[in-house]
């Protein structure tokens, strides 16, 4: 879906690599936009807490005490609350700060290998597709098309279950129904620039195939990869919490936002931070990466720069 | 709506229709019965899921049982006590010591107006010992002899004590109608004795049903009963606080204290025992020492107390109170130290890293375990699989441990003994002709824990033989003492069955089988 | 013309990779059908074989790949192995349930999603254009079982106002023809059926619009901008073109292509969300039946099932692009 969400904006673009004073631009256009930067910064800090969280943790996230069960976050007026336990405890009397903490770690974990996996593959096959053509690029696409014909969560589904528990699995699922945005759009970028003047000079001059893909055509190709994939994080997150809702491929004892949201909707009635505090990390995360991409979008994007 | 635009949408509906047409199922209307004085009202009921199946050879799982028992009778039948008793046998007697013979009940009649006959007795375990039925009839019964129209024989490959237990699961099927409209007709429209007639079934939506007027126990109270199953446990609260529904099963036990006016709880002593397997011929649990160090380290007091908000019952053996067979044995109470020193007993002071296999719905209990070992340096990894996934590793013997339960509805320690802690559970032949063990053979799928005892061999077989119940009394209690003692669970808890309804609704009573019986159900509006 | 029929003959092969690759992942995956069916029966291992022999499934596997497929061409999907029913009949008696549902969330979004994002686009950098994109933003942000939870919770359970699980009461019961109810019950003129068939369908819709609302706005807004700012609308409008005239002849053509496109995706996107949504409001469609198929390891209905989604995303596609071309005849070339 993304596909289509940056194919059109990238039709005939004249970018080439961008030189130095273009970088700059960029950098500025970024930073001008007050949107872009929240979103950086939301970005950044869940970066700063996943990667902190063995340190900023207040307790042991996997630390239960049956009788702080259910135990209510603070600021409500609400019995048994305590600033030692600031938003509260779990069905199993563990804190939730610290598990979505910890969670923070995860999810980030998931969503960044999902995205550096399927981008690279995705990309690799678009690119190789979308440079060679002919009966190789049919291959491809049909293949593209098989994939796509399927419905993206079943697969994960399917996949998750065929491969058994555990973190590197589900990041393959998941990868497995991501990759084919990427092909896609950069076989369409590259169709467009292989015809390009210098594409034509630097073969003339005889460089290789592997030259050209990697010194002409890849940084061409970064800008809307890197805008699908700040796009597709969001995705990849909701997506695992969906896995963890059906009950069905992979799960563990590990805390994940998407696995404590689910588990929490059975104690929604009576205890309703169990599931609405990693609802609302998964919003703010999901938002900022969304800002994010939005932001990146207007500012390596040309066309949009001129209204 | 003028005219000429209602004739544009009855245009586009008619283009639309005889598109669609084609691929789509047609269900009659129902018919609202006439207002004759008897049975009045109608109930909904919600399960977790729809039948899999509306013909019993197939059935699977209580939510198809439930749905099927409301049409079905049996020869015998399990009182909401749990005894059972003549339901369309009157009575039976033995022969001899493979032979039951059952004398029938005359004068009832399938819902087509036929009558109820020895041939139809026949004719309903002829399909349940076929190959692909459900029911592991054909293990045990030989051969049925059809006597005269009201008597008929049982015969069972070997003397089988708790016979009576499989009677009572038997749906009685009328040979005739069946003959006529076969399996597939049958299965869409299904005919039995039972207190209730089928009218319709929408796939995921409804199975509906009718009082049978003509019930040979009398006609019940409540006129329409339908089934809508709800796989969401939060929609189905959701649908049965907003007076949607009127009955809901499945219920977490967290919803009892929380119920708001117009709905209540209610519960009942499940049949299900709740327990950690231990493989005991993977390291280390084949260490009789460490299995009992994993039982003394589980608080399971305070687990039920704390987690189970008090809605279990301990587990002192794999047995439970109601079942035939049990007796009280010393229970493994929450004594950490001991546990250390069994360890240290057993070589592992510091404890030891063990896989933890289980399914989704057991994954709070899989934590609060894992939370409870850890005090014993015990490093649990746990793998939660989906169902089919977590049964492809533990029957065949692949799971170091594994968090599970067995239901025991038969009520009779032969069900539970036979099929976990007998060697030969299954025709596995765990022990084999050599002594060999059968361990991680993936086709014969029973291993479990592995699990095998001479001893416990000879009293399950013997208990399973002898028709004497005092005599088979002792035979399990020196069994269990042995299971106890060697204790390739680590045993847990026995949860209650949760239902909740609306205030509407009386006369009906949750059964520790889990089964709904409706007979004598009615609504107060 | 050409172009359509080629479209139409590449569905084959692409149908035919779905199969193999759902089939190959369904025997992989760990879990035994028959196992499953007879997991707490007490049956033997001898019984066990004897049912696996019995539904074929102790031929090697790509005799037994090639036995289903042959007999699908003639139409025959096989039989459940789990319901005991053909696999035909269980999925097109949920087909009109689970179109019912993706059909209205998708007319819903796309009515919502192209006013707001118009709106937002003419309105760039107003505060109209934060809220709204805030909003979007928010909207994709949140789990669909969320939503639908708390949708129920709060409509259905504490203000009443909507039901919050099924298609229709039993009370309201239209005779059944095409199985779509809102057709039916037009059909035969049953209007409280109507009114019943969208009020059970106001939640489900709601919740699994909801996501794709929100990215068709995000969409349709860069998509105008974009558009806007190409060098034929600055002409136009230099010409001295009235802006309502440039907006409807020059950029709402333009934009509408793309946006074409991803509304297409989005339609298929919406078939796999409908698994969940279809869970949580107890919805009889496709979506339900493929994960009680997946859980219980019914091979055949699994690839019943996911044959039947790949063929209505396909379809969907192609009609995509027949709309495409018709929009913007220039591409009929592609």
């Amino acid at each position: 879906m993304a596909a289509s969400l940056t194919t059109p904006l990238l039709q005939d673009r004249e970018l080439l690599a961008p030189p130095q004073s273009e970088l700059k631009r960029i950098v500025r256009t970024f930073l001008l936009s007050k949107i872009a930067t929240l979103g950086a910064l939301i970005f950044a800090l869940f970066l700063l807490i996943a990667f902190l969280a063995p340190i900023l943790v207040p307790h042991d996230p996997a630390l239960q005490d049956l009788k702080r069960r259910l135990a209510p976050p603070v600021g409500l007026g609400m019995e048994k609350a305590t600033w030692e336990y600031p938003l509260g405890n779990d069905n199993l009397g563990r804190d939730i700060l610290s598990r979505l903490m910890v969670g923070a770690r995860v999810s980030l974990v998931v969503g960044v290998s999902t995205i550096l996996l399927s981008a690279s593959v995705g990309s690799l096959i678009g690119a190789v597709a979308g440079f060679y053509r002919g009966p190789l690029d049919n291959v491809v696409m049909r293949l593209v098309d098989i994939w796509l014909a399927f419905p993206g969560l079943l697969l994960s589904i399917g996949v998750a279950a065929a491969l058994g528990p555990g973190l590197v699995n589900l990041i393959l699922a998941l990868s497995l129904t991501s990759w084919t945005v990427y092909s896609r759009v950069v076989r369409a970028e590259v169709l467009s620039i292989r015809e390009r003047d210098y594409v034509l000079a630097a073969r003339a001059m005889g460089a290789s195939d592997s030259r050209i893909i990697l010194r002409h055509m890849l940084p061409n190709v970064l800008a809307p990869i890197l805008i699908i994939s700040s796009l597709r994080m969001g995705t990849v997150i909701i997506s695992q919490a969906s896995l963890n809702f059906l009950g069905v491929g992979v799960q563990s004892l590990v805390p994940t936002w998407g696995g404590m949201l689910s588990d929490g909707r059975e104690f929604m009635r009576n205890a309703w931070w169990l599931a609405t505090f990693p609802g609302i990390a998964i919003s703010i995360v999901v938002l900022g990466v969304n800002l994010l991409g939005d932001g990146l979008r207007d500012a390596l994007d040309p066309r949009l720069r001129r209204r | 709506m003028n005219s000429k635009r209602k004739w544009a949408v009855a245009l586009a509906a008619v283009i639309v229709v005889s598109l669609l047409a084609a691929c789509a199922p047609s269900t009659p209307e129902v018919v609202p019965a006439t207002t004759v004085p008897g049975p009045k009202g109608q109930i909904i009921i919600s399960q977790a899921a729809d039948p899999n199946t509306l013909d019993h050879k197939y059935l699977k799982g209580r939510n198809t049982q439930n749905v099927l028992r409301l049409m079905f009778d049996s020869l015998y039948h399990r009182d909401n006590n749990m005894q059972i008793v003549p339901w369309l046998a009157t009575s039976y007697e033995n022969p001899d010591e493979l032979t039951w013979r059952f004398h029938l009940r005359q004068g009832v009649k399938f819902h087509n107006g036929n009558d109820f006959k020895a041939n139809d007795v026949k004719f309903t375990l002829g399909r349940l010992v076929e190959d692909d039925s459900q029911f592991s009839t054909r293990k045990y019964v030989d051969r049925v002899e059809v006597v005269d129209d009201y008597t008929v024989d049982i015969v069972t490959k070997d003397p089988y004590a708790a016979f009576m237990t499989r009677v009572v699961l038997w749906h009685m099927t009328d040979e005739e109608y069946f003959n006529e409209v076969g399996a597939e007709g049958f299965g869409s429209k299904p005919v039995g004795t039972g207190p209730f007639t089928f009218v319709e079934w929408v796939k995921d939506e409804r199975v509906v049903f009718e009082a049978n007027r003509d019930y040979w126990g009398g006609s019940p109270k409540i006129k329409t009963v339908i089934f809508a199953p709800i796989p969401e446990a939060a929609t189905r609260i959701a649908a049965l606080e907003a007076g949607d529904v009127d009955i809901i099963t499945t219920v977490p036990p967290e919803y009892v204290d929380q119920t708001p006016e117009g709905v209540e709880a209610v519960t009942v002593p499940g049949t299900r025992a709740y327990f950690l397997a231990m493989n005991v011929n993977m390291e280390p649990f084949d260490d009789v020492r460490v299995r009992q160090a994993m039982n003394y380290a589980i608080d399971v007091e305070s687990i039920i107390e704390n987690v189970l908000n008090g809605l279990a019952r301990r587990l002192d053996n794999p047995l439970l109170p109601e079942a035939f067979g049990y007796i009280a044995t010393p229970v493994y109470s929450y004594d950490l130290d001991k546990a250390k020193s069994l360890l240290a007993e057993a070589g592992y002071p510091d404890g030891f890293e063990m896989e933890l296999d289980t399914r989704p719905s057991y994954k709070e209990m899989a934590e609060v375990v894992v939370g409870q070992l850890s005090a014993l340096g015990i490093k649990v990894n746990v793998n939660i699989m989906e169902s089919a996934a977590f049964y492809a590793q533990y029957e065949p013997g692949y799971s170091q441990t594994a968090l599970t339960s067995w239901g025991n509805s038969e009520a009779d320690a032969d069900g539970m003994l036979s099929k976990q802690f007998y060697s030969d559970r299954y025709s596995c032949n765990l022990l084999g002709p050599e002594g060999e063990t059968g361990y991680g053979d993936a086709a014969r799928g029973c291993y479990y824990t592995g699990y095998a005892n001479a001893e416990v061999d000879a009293a399950v077989v013997a208990g399973s033989r002898d028709v004497d119940p005092e005599k088979r009394k002792e035979y399990y209690a020196t069994a269990v003492k042995i299971i106890v003692e060697e204790a390739p669970w680590l045993f847990l808890y026995n949860p209650v069955e949760i239902y909740a309804q609306r205030d509407r609704v009386q006369g009906w009573v949750p059964r520790s089988d889990a089964l709904l019986i409706l007979d004598e159900a009615w609504v107060t509006d | 013309m050409q172009y359509l029929l080629r479209r139409l003959v590449l569905i084959i092969p692409v149908l035919f990779g779905v199969s193999v690759i759902v089939f190959t992942i369904m025997h992989v995956i760990p879990g035994d059908p028959v196992q499953l069916m007879l997991e707490g029966t007490g049956a033997s291992a001898e019984q066990k074989q004897a049912m696996r022999h019995a539904l074929g499934l102790d031929l090697p596997l790509p005799v037994q790949y090639v036995n289903y497929v042959s007999k699908a061409i003639r139409g025959d999907f096989g039989q459940s192995i789990h319901f005991k029913q053909p696999v035909l009949g269980l999925i097109l008696e949920r087909l009109p349930a689970t179109i019912e549902l993706t059909l209205a969330s998708f007319i819903l979004s796309t009515a919502i999603a192209l006013p707001i994002g118009l709106l937002s686009a003419l309105k760039r950098n107003t505060f109209i254009d934060y809220i709204v994109m805030t909003g979007a933003t928010l909207g994709i942000s949140l789990p669909t079982f969320w939503i639908g939870i708390l949708l129920i919770m709060l409509v259905a359970v504490n203000l009443g106002w909507l039901p919050g699980f099924g298609r229709i009461d039993y009370a309201v019961h239209p005779q059944r023809i095409t199985g779509f109810l809102l057709i039916d019950s037009l059909l035969t003129w049953n209007i409280p059926a109507l009114k019943n068939t969208l009020a059970h369908l106001a939640l489900p819709v709601l919740t699994l619009g909801i996501g794709t609302a929100t990215f068709t706005t995000r969409f349709v807004r860069s998509s105008l901008l974009e558009v806007m700012g190409q060098d034929f609308v600055v002409v136009a409008r230099a010409k001295g073109l009235h802006e309502r005239l440039v907006l409807a002849r020059h950029v709402l053509r333009n934009a509408l292509i793309p946006v074409l496109t991803l509304i297409g995706l989005r339609m298929g996107g919406l078939l796999g969300g409908a698994v969940v949504t279809e869970t949580i409001f107890a919805w009889p469609g496709m979506g339900r039946l493929v994960i009680q198929a997946i859980y219980g390891r019914d091979f055949v209905l699994v690839q019943g099932v996911v044959l039947f989604f790949a063929l209505i995303r396909i379809t969907i596609n192609i009609l995509t692009d027949i709309i495409y071309v018709w929009v913007d005849p220039r591409i009929s070339h592609i």
